[in-house]
């Protein structure tokens, strides 16, 4: 049973996003310009709550960077935010998702000296596996005041699991904004509606393995203007 | 008749129970990696295979049991509050390790026990407190119960330690840390915990991509690899870890997840040469796997 928060139900927009990726049918297009839709409906809730960020990292995997990530860079213009994008090689080959892992195996890491605020993104947090270990790894780099973890969707209970792995002092800074938490999930692990099952698959990346070799267009972009 | 015999009945029931009760305790599974990652760099993997672990054994003092070729090490494991050696009346810790001093009597020489506790100022009570009989054979050790893994990771010293030693990467994170722990753990408790070699699971463990466990021969690249890497502009790399680590400019980082000299890098080493890529941007979506 899927629940929508107080600020997604105020917001018709994000419903029809949250339907958009949820079906099975949507095309690769539709699904990704839902995604940076959702991005930056998740950027305008964050900016109107919590306020002046300051000095800002926003966190994702690669398959989330050209649309979700940018939905929420380009709603947070004025505060240029450093971009951090991380390859991540999930494994659930013990079953268990206790013990999920998600080494990065690439990153590409917009260098700065103070980070004030680290937002994180996830398409979905299901298991937490690959949130929890892109935040391990940026927080042996940087000291944030603040983590702000935004995600269009949270499998029920995934907050508490996020924080059970961190210490109080880390997991203290954390705060979600998120605009639905699901309940049920299949026997392949795929959260129900969720975001329709395979995220890299529906946005037209391919499978698990070919999604490895995406280099978002967004980095590309980035790499290019930092270089001249 | 041996005096441990006369509590024969009291061991059969304490196996039945225990056998029971370990699967699902974290204490027990994390501490279990711990002593996996201790055997595993104490010892040459020439030595791993003959290094054997068990839970549960058929012991008095039976939460572990680790067969070395010189000792035979039994651990006890206490995650509660309140831990006393007792006074030598059954289910007392006094009266398993005194029973399991005796059943070891033709091995004394290789013996040795351990209580582990999870409170340091336990630890100190119970090492003053050790009873005169058992005392030689008997140490008192601490290991903290903690919530999961990664916390582990990020609050023990020791245990991080244990797990960077077996990692190939030069300062390793602890977000890489947490990943071969959790790997141990998952191979330790898929595993028949009945005299398992140290060997088999750390082989076992090398199956998972991406955790970079010291490989057995450290591997160089080939010539042909290196000649193209070399003149790539902006790009850095090191393979002295038996990985290739790389880094291009001031944003972009990265690790091969498969070991120089595996046939997966020879492949990804064919492409490097059979591409010959002359910038980075044509060579990442080479090496990334």
């Amino acid at each position: 049973m899927r629940k929508l928060t107080k600020y997604a139900l105020k917001r018709p927009q994000i419903e029809v996003d949250l339907l958009t990726i949820g079906a099975r049918d949507t095309a690769a297009d539709s699904y990704r310009a839902a995604f940076y839709s959702l991005g930056k409906e998740l950027a305008a809730q964050l900016r109107d709550e919590v306020g002046p960020l300051g000095s800002t990292l926003l966190a994702c995997s690669s398959e989330d960077a050209d649309w979700l990530s940018r939905g929420i860079l380009d709603t947070l213009v004025q505060n240029d935010p450093r971009l951090a994008v991380f390859w991540n090689l999930r494994s659930s080959r013990f079953g268990d998702e206790e013990l999920a892992i998600a080494p990065i195996i690439k990153s590409y890491l917009e260098p700065s000296t103070e980070c004030e605020t680290l937002i994180v993104t996830k398409s979905i947090i299901y298991t937490a596996c690959v949130v929890r270990t892109n935040i391990s790894h940026l927080i042996e780099k940087l000291n944030p005041k603040h983590i702000y973890i935004l995600a269009p969707v949270m499998f029920e209970g995934a907050e508490d699991r996020l924080r059970q792995d961190f210490p109080e002092k880390v997991s203290s800074k954390f705060t979600f904004f998120y605009f639905a938490v699901d309940d049920e999930s299949n026997s392949q692990g795929e959260v129900l509606p969720g975001v329709g099952g395979n995220v890299y698959a529906r946005l037209g990346l391919g499978s698990s393995v070919d999604k490895m070799k995406y280099i978002p267009e967004i980095v590309k972009e980035r790499r290019m203007a930092m270089s001249t | 008749m041996n005096r441990y015999l006369h509590n024969i009945a009291y061991l059969e029931k304490k196996f039945q129970g225990g056998t029971s009760n370990f699967r699902g305790g974290k204490y027990e599974q994390y501490f279990a990696v711990w002593l996996v990652a201790q055997l595993s760099n104490r010892f040459e993997p020439r030595q791993w295979s003959e290094i054997l672990i068990t839970t549960q054994a058929y012991e008095f003092v039976d939460d572990l049991m680790v067969s070395e070729p010189d000792r035979h090490s039994f651990f006890q494991l206490k995650s509660g509050q309140q831990v006393s050696w007792g006074k030598n009346e059954k289910r007392s810790l006094f009266f398993d390790f005194l029973n399991q001093v005796r059943k070891s009597r033709v091995s004394m020489n290789r013996l040795a026990l351990h209580v582990v506790v999870s409170s340091e100022r336990q630890q100190k009570r119970l090492v003053s407190s050790r009873p005169a009989p058992i005392r030689k054979w008997t140490s008192v050790d601490y290991f903290p119960n903690k919530e999961s893994i990664a916390v582990l990771v990020a609050h023990h010293t020791n245990f991080k330690t244990e797990i960077a030693n077996l990692c190939a990467l030069e300062n390793p994170t602890n977000e890489a840390l947490v990943s071969i722990s959790k790997c141990l753990l998952g191979v330790w408790v898929g595993s028949s915990q009945n005299k398992v070699s140290i060997d088999e699971l750390i082989e076992d463990a090398r199956g998972v991509i991406g955790i970079y466990l010291r490989p057995r021969l450290r591997g160089t690249l080939q010539a042909a690899t290196v000649h193209i890497l070399d003149v790539i502009p902006g790009l850095v790399y090191n393979s002295s870890s038996g990985y290739l680590s790389w880094w291009f400019g001031q944003t972009d980082a990265g690790n091969i997840p498969y070991a120089i000299g595996s046939s997966e890098m020879d492949a990804i080493e064919l492409n490097i040469q059979r591409l010959i890529p002359r910038t980075f941007a044509e060579l990442e979506t080479i090496i990334i796997i």
